[in-house]
């Protein structure tokens, strides 16, 4: 309906610095953002803005409600949203598997705008 | 201090050679007589018969035989003792090393955590900033130095966390004590492991108690000490623990001041509700090498070298637990009297 054909991401982080510089890293790659700090602001913020969102950027360790739980959320509300996954720790597998089966790719921090561009491309051309 | 355990040795030291100096006379005065004896009674012993010739002489050369021999062995009986006691030493000090070694592990991914966070602050606004220059964007003097200031906070930040695990590994060893406000010591501990727990579903709280007085302490030997309780509490929800539940456990964090009369302390505990100890457990678990852990998850040192650190700086190191309710470790130091600190 309208012509705003900007791709918009939510980003979720309870990290200040780390939310300020991805915001600025994905700004700069042309997206437009939105910024939660913890899961309950994001799944306020993705009813809100549900039809404007094409991808949840969550990091999986955050106080309060991890990313995992903050996933299972976001799937009550649409089934098919797409999340990409962040985390401060070494990962033994890129790709994370919930309990229904379903994956999702694993982006390590810190991370670069380069890798971030990468990984946010990658999950965006990915057919649901 | 260390002069005055010193002077003592030494007159100790002085009055030991004395005596054994008194002693070996008599000593010597008593085998002799023996030793005469027998010679003028040849018929009561085989010396005797057995020898020849000057008796006065060949006996008193084995009375100072027998001496010697006795000396010699009492020589050897004190290098065994002294032997032991060293190796004994040496083990307790690569305990105490491999402990804080294991610290350090359990640190790591804490610090790899904390240290990721700035790093890509700093990354992240370098790259802005080369990225406007680049693409020409209008940026002003100001915006830059905005950035820049943010760069050299995190920066900082980084050099704190670094600092503090280098101070770690040199001091914690180190007896010397020092004037320190306990509810700092949790404080930086927790940030350390904070988000490492959290990955594990296990929440840290602390209750601190205000205006707590400074206890005479080692401040990074304490920091051990609360790594390891806190660990061991972390421990107590394995079984159950998985980082995708939401709160496995919680333990809690607390300082306190206790007042037991003449003296106060400061108290400090890990609370957890994880699976306890069982009675028949409990005797042992002060033991060096004692665990109940998976071969290469416990060496069995945790309590053991927290008590004898708390113990060097004159506290007191207790457990509380309830199998299948929960464990409270905690440990109260004292606090100096005006008069010790003046
Ligand atoms: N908070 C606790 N809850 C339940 N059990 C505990 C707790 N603290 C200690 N224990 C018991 O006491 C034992 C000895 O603890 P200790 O910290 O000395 O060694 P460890 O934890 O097994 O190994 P290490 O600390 O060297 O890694 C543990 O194996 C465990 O059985
Ligand atoms: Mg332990």
């Amino acid at each position: 309906m309208s012509e705003n054909t900007i791709t918009t991401i939510l980003f979720v982080d309870d990290e200040e610095v780390v939310g300020q510089v991805t915001k600025m890293m994905l700004a700069s790659l042309g997206y437009g953002v939105l910024f939660a700090s913890n899961g309950v602001d994001a799944i306020e913020l993705y009813r809100e803005h549900q039809a404007e969102i094409s991808l949840v950027i969550l990091d999986m360790v955050m106080p309060e409600m991890s990313g995992i739980k903050c996933l299972q959320k976001l799937k009550e509300i649409n089934s098919g949203v797409r999340v990409l996954f962040t985390t401060g720790y070494m990962q033994e597998n890129p790709v994370k598997k919930t309990d229904d089966g379903a994956c999702y790719q694993i982006l390590t921090k810190p991370f670069s705008r380069e890798q971030l561009a990468d990984a946010v491309g990658h999950v965006l051309t990915k057919p649901s | 201090m260390a002069n005055k355990a010193r002077s003592s040795s030494e007159v100790w030291g002085t009055a030991k050679t004395s005596l054994a100096v008194v002693f070996l006379a008599l000593l010597y005065w008593v085998v002799e007589s023996v030793v005469d004896t027998l010679v003028f009674f040849p018929e009561l012993g085989l010396f005797g018969n057995l020898l020849p010739g000057s008796h006065e002489v060949t006996m008193r050369l084995i009375a100072i035989f027998l001496l010697v021999g006795l000396l010699l062995s009492y020589q050897y009986a004190i290098k065994d003792r002294d032997e032991a006691k060293k190796k004994l030493q040496i083990q307790q000090t690569a305990a105490i090393a491999s402990d804080r070694l294991k610290s350090l592990g359990e640190m790591a991914s804490g610090i790899a955590h904390e240290l990721s966070q700035p790093l890509m602050g700093i990354r992240g606004f370098a790259e802005h900033v080369m990225l406007g220059f680049d693409r020409q964007w209008d940026m002003s003097q100001a915006d830059i130095r905005k950035m820049m200031v943010r760069i050299v906070e995190q920066a900082d930040r980084m050099n704190h966390i670094v600092d503090h695990v280098r101070m770690f590994s040199m001091e914690s060893n180190r007896l010397e004590v020092r004037p320190v406000q306990v509810n700092e010591v949790i404080t930086m501990s927790v940030e350390l492991m904070a988000t490492h727990m959290r990955h594990r579903g296990i929440e840290l709280e602390c209750v601190l108690a205000e205006d707590l007085p400074k206890v005479s302490a080692n401040p990074f030997s304490l920091e051990e000490v609360l790594m390891n309780l806190t660990t061991n509490a972390r421990d107590a929800f394995r079984k159950e623990a998985s980082s995708d539940q939401e709160v496995a456990g919680k333990i809690v964090l607390r300082s306190s001041l206790l007042d037991e009369g003449e003296e106060t302390f400061v108290k400090v505990e890990v609370v957890d509700d994880g699976m306890g100890i069982a009675d028949e457990v409990m005797p042992r678990i002060f033991d060096p090498f004692f665990t109940t852990k998976e071969p290469g998850s416990g060496a069995g040192l945790g309590l053991a070298v927290a008590r004898s650190i708390i113990e060097k700086m004159d506290g007191e190191l207790t457990v509380q637990s309830q199998e299948g309710v929960g464990t409270t470790t905690g440990f109260k130091l004292p606090v100096p009297s005006a008069a010790d600190t003046g």
